[in-house]
């Protein structure tokens, strides 16, 4: 089931560029679609082969097949599904407190709230962040990103 | 126990927003006017802004009503200088160059960040709401006003609205073809059948020289468009692949000396210094009004590495920028860099550029018509 | 010539020559250490400190620099999968996977002295061709490069060859997704959603880091153990670094060719450094007896991207030298350091400083051996790395991931785009996919496009029959057969077994 999901996702996705490119002059067309029809047909292929395997499964198992978990070794899906949201929290801290505190603190959570000790979880959040405001600030005077949050602030400020 | 995890999270949060909004504030905390009214609406309605801009420039913010003078506000405070471009391109050079000495100007700390995207129209849009005269831009005009005025919709800034505090450097632009081929004046030139040309973007620079060239000497003129920059170009033109380009007086020189590319035409007001003996662009033949009025708005779009300020800046800060700007340009360690680096610099008024963006802002419906053909936009759009 | 070579080698007993290589290689390798940033940021930083400074001292800094950045981006590529720049996307394919097998040491080994020997072979062409250079350049033109990304292609459907249909959709959608914003041939955007940002279009590094770095995070958080699972393994590490180095002289003639591959694709400027590491590790992969091992932690597969990464370097400085037109866009940052310090590179320096040129070339050489032998005193320790806990390794990882993304362009939204695409290429992961014809796709389909463009305008379809163009075309069909060939046997051996 995951594997006909991706596949017809992708299919849209590709499917809806090569409709995109046909207001284009041929030279910006011609090598897009030349790659996008293949690719279209490819997928459409594989979605009908995976909803085939979909069919054959569900007439030895019944209808239990469709909740078949992906992966049949390794650690249970609850583990996947954990990782990806904590992949989400990630974006979302670095996107709203910015690079440096973005970082520091989604260090320090992650290890605190998976067993670290205090002492560990700080020790390393802290070093990372002095890490990168050493060589990123102050060394090669970058700017690093301040986050939605700051940004929003320094405008209500600004009024 | 869980509870107590929550709760730490919400403070810990909390705690890192308070203190961004702290630090990001402490350096802006500057006593600020609001903007006008009508500078204000020039984000929402960037076309509307744009028609409004070509007739009126927005007056500059009055000075603020505190006895603190502009030298007194930068002293000490951080100024973000924003490059339109990635890091290590002339655009990008040009900022860190300038950077030390204008800090010793103002008195303050200059941070120069990078903010590529759509030749500075990313950087345009974002700072277009900064008033307090803390950020400096630069970016390449060329991009951002050929937007504004062919696709009014699209520009979410107004380049007319941006304080132009000056031009940095200017970059003279060249016309060559091949040091073998035997051509050494524009009549060889003329006489050369199936003249292909090199060159990168269609509607680019070096696409418009090109065009200039094939209106003024009414030759056509086949643009080979596609190339990775100046580099290929060059080799291109070495190579026979194609039999002439557009580069920059500064990439040639080299090419120039050994006799690999040859200068032709000087798509410049004056000759240029180190080619005394290339004709400019307005030599070459006697132009028609019209032929005359295309090339000058043509060579304006490349008015080199200009140096601006945020929309409604008070007057007194821009001024101060101003004047700091061109004693920065006095550096005599700045002069000798930009000097080997290729590009001395050359000092232009800011009102320089405002006047032509004005002019771009407001140009006659016809003008606009042969000048877009020029510039190739008939392609797209 | 000779004589030249001797007396330029002689630069090396001045002391503050020496001193001033030494401090350019550290420099170069925390640089490549540092996510991100590579020798492209490292020469614009560094260039203010030479100005003013003499010829000789300037131009070996930096170039030490540049010779050194590459191999301190393999290591971060190997032990935390993420590539310091975008010439060590490659070797990623296989290095992280060697770590996974608790290889580590071995894998930094073949980096060490595969870029060493590279960045000779590449150091001793430049010297070998400063005379005659000019015809080989000359020889590059649209067509002919058009030619050499063709035959890119082809190794990007051998890269494919476990489960064709599936490698072929890889390949198709990293080829999709290089058509992505502003096409310099017609200046129309495509597929920017009327988003600014896709004007610019997909980024290399975000796309590498997405589908590579994202989904072993994911599968770190999710096992939480550690990158190497084998309890004991670190004893060995130490030898494992001279086994990684013997490698490379066990594999010597695919070694070779891809060093040639690297040095050709450095003199022709406008490809781009990347290229040459994917193309190689096509090559290698198709000339391999054991193609199955590729993305699995295959020796070969580390060390044909490493040796054609530091060849080339060599290649691109004798286009700069020789025209003064740089072959890459670092070399452009060090056209500008030569313009700095008063030399115009052209066929007028070669007379005039044959000298510094020669000595440019064993600087480039010496930079790479002293930088491995550097590596090589640390690399040991560097491997414990590998050994921390999944809790605190994987948040570092993102932590270098979203750096590493950032600092290239200095861009939040291409954070913001690794999530994007790891969630692709944790679908490809999951579900099969081969992850690395997604690349190559990627990396050649901008440069297919734009020089079959420029070809097809200049020539005609006359320009199929260009010279060398012509003996491109014979190599890209002997490829083809080759692999033909090959396929026949091992499916004759299959039916056998």
């Amino acid at each position: 089931m995951p594997a006909l999901i991706f596949t017809l996702c992708l299919l849209v996705f590709f499917g809806l560029l090569a409709f995109m490119a046909r207001g284009f002059p041929w030279e910006a067309k011609f090598f897009p679609w030349l790659v996008l029809f293949p690719l279209v047909g490819m997928l459409a292929w594989q979605s009908v082969k995976e909803i085939r395997k979909l069919r054959k499964k569900g007439e030895k198992q019944g209808t239990e097949a469709k909740f078949a978990v992906v992966r049949e070794e390794g650690p249970a899906r609850h583990k996947y599904m954990a990782a990806i949201v904590w992949m989400l929290i990630f974006v979302a801290m670095v996107y709203f407190l910015g690079l440096m505190v973005g970082l520091g603190l989604f260090t320090f959570l992650y290890i605190k709230l998976n067993g670290g000790k205090w002492l560990e979880a700080i020790g390393v959040a802290a070093g990372i962040t002095v890490f990168f405001y050493v060589a990123f600030v102050r060394l090669l005077e970058m700017y690093l990103y301040s986050g939605a949050v700051a940004e929003w602030l320094q405008g209500l400020i600004q009024g | 126990m869980k509870r107590l995890w929550n709760l730490c999270l919400v403070v810990l949060v909390a705690l890192a927003v308070v203190l961004t909004a702290c630090g990001q504030a402490a350096s802006t905390s500057a006593p600020t006017s609001p903007p006008p009214a009508g500078q204000a609406t020039a984000a929402p309605a960037p076309s509307k802004a744009a028609t409004a801009a070509a007739t009126e420039k927005p007056a500059a913010t009055p000075a603020p009503k505190s006895k603190e003078s502009a030298a007194d506000f930068y002293k000490g405070k951080t100024v973000e200088l924003w490059v339109g471009n990635s890091p290590g391109g002339g655009q990008d050079t040009w900022a860190r160059m300038v950077a030390r000495p204008l800090e010793k100007q103002l008195g303050a700390r200059i941070i120069v960040r990078n903010e590529g995207g759509s030749s500075g129209q990313v950087a345009l849009t974002q700072l277009r709401n900064k008033a307090d005269g803390l950020s400096l831009i630069t970016v390449v005009p060329r991009g951002p006003i050929l937007t504004q005025v062919f696709d009014p919709d699209k520009a979410k800034y107004d380049m007319n609205a941006y304080n132009w505090l000056g031009v940095m450097s200017m970059i003279p632009q060249l016309l060559v073809v091949n040091g073998k081929s035997g051509i050494k004046t524009v009549d060889d030139f003329s006489k050369t059948p199936d003249v292909k040309w090199a060159l990168d973007t269609p509607e680019s620079g070096k696409a418009m020289r090109a065009r200039t060239l094939a209106l003024v000497l009414n030759k056509e003129i086949k643009l080979i468009s596609g190339y990775n920059g100046t580099s290929s170009e060059l080799l291109a033109v070495m190579r026979g692949e194609v039999q002439g380009a557009s580069p920059p007086v500064s990439a040639s020189m080299a090419l120039i000396n050994s006799g690999d590319i040859f200068p032709l035409v000087a798509m410049e007001k004056k000759r240029v210094p180190e080619l005394p003996n290339t004709p400019t662009i307005y030599e070459i033949k006697t132009l028609s009004p019209l032929e005359k009025e295309l090339i000058d708005l043509a060579l304006g779009t490349e008015v080199g590495r200009p140096l601006a300020t945020t929309p409604g800046v008070p007057q007194d800060r821009v001024d101060f920028l101003k004047t700091s700007l061109k004693n920065a340009l006095q550096d005599k360690e700045l002069i000798d860099r930009a000097t080997t680096y290729g590009e001395p610099p050359r000092w232009a008024p800011g009102e320089d550029i405002q006047t032509w963006v004005k002019t771009m802002l407001s140009m006659p419906p016809q003008t606009k018509a042969k000048f877009s053909e020029l510039l190739g936009m008939k392609t797209a759009k | 010539m000779v004589e030249a070579l001797f007396q330029a080698l002689g630069n090396i007993a001045n002391l503050e020559v020496l001193a001033v290589m030494v401090i350019g290689v550290v420099v170069g390798l925390i640089f490549g250490i540092l996510p991100g940033i590579g020798g492209m940021s490292a020469l614009a930083i560094f260039m203010s400190f030479v100005w003013g400074k003499d010829p000789v001292l300037a131009l070996t800094f930096l170039l030490a620099i540049l010779a050194a950045t590459s191999q301190g981006g393999s290591v971060t590529t190997i032990l935390l999968n993420v590539p310091g720049d975008s010439t060590n996307a490659a070797t990623l394919l296989d290095g992280y996977p060697m770590g996974k097998k608790g290889q580590a040491g071995r894998a930094l080994g073949i980096v060490l002295a595969g870029s060493a020997l590279g960045g000779l072979f590449g150091g001793i062409v430049l010297l070998a061709l400063l005379p005659v250079m000019r015809p080989v350049v000359m020889a590059f033109g649209s067509s002919e490069t058009f030619m050499m990304v063709v035959l890119g292609l082809v190794f990007m459907a051998i890269i494919a060859k476990e489960s064709l249909m599936k490698g072929f959709i890889a390949g198709a959608i990293g080829l999709s997704l290089a058509f992505f914003g502003l096409q310099s041939n017609t200046a129309i955007s495509r597929f920017d959603f009327g988003q600014l940002y896709l004007e610019d279009g997909v980024q290399l590094i975000p796309l590498t880091l997405g589908i590579f770095a994202i989904p072993e995070v994911v599968d770190m958080m999710a096992r939480g153990d550690s990158l190497t699972q084998k309890a004991g393994v670190f004893a060995v590490q130490g030898k494992q670094v001279i086994e990684g180095v013997k490698d490379v002289f066990r594999h010597f003639f695919l070694f070779l060719r891809c060093s040639v591959i690297g040095t050709v694709v450095g003199i022709i400027p406008g490809i781009g450094a990347h290229t040459a590491t994917f193309m190689a590790y096509g090559h290698a992969k198709q000339t391999s007896k054991h193609p199955e091992e590729f993305g699995q932690g295959s020796i070969e597969g580390v060390l044909a991207p490493e040796s054609a990464s530091n060849a080339k370097e060599g290649g691109a400085l004798l286009t700069t030298l020789g025209f003064g037109i740089p072959g890459s866009s670092a070399m452009a940052l060090l056209l500008g350091a030569f313009i700095v310090v008063g030399i115009q590179p052209g066929p007028k320096m070669l007379e005039e400083h044959l000298g510094l040129a020669v000595w440019l070339g064993w600087t480039l050489i010496i930079a790479n051996v002293g930088s491995s032998i550097l590596l090589l005193f640390t690399a040991k320790q560097m491997v414990r790395m590998t050994f921390l806990k999944a809790r605190i390794l994987a948040p570092i990882i993102l932590v270098f991931v979203a750096i590493g993304a950032y600092a290239s362009r200095e861009n939040i939204l291409d954070v913001l785009m690794v999530f994007i695409f790891g969630a692709l290429g944790y679908g490809a992961k999951v579900l099969d996919y081969p992850r690395a014809p997604i690349m190559l796709g990627f990396v050649l389909g901008a440069l297919a496009e734009k020089y079959f463009l420029i070809s097809t305008q200049a020539f005609g379809a006359a320009f199929l029959l260009r010279p060398v163009t012509l003996v491109i075309l014979v190599l890209i069909l002997f490829t083809v057969a080759f692999d033909l060939r090959n396929r026949e046997i091992q499916k004759r051996k299959g039916m056998v077994a």
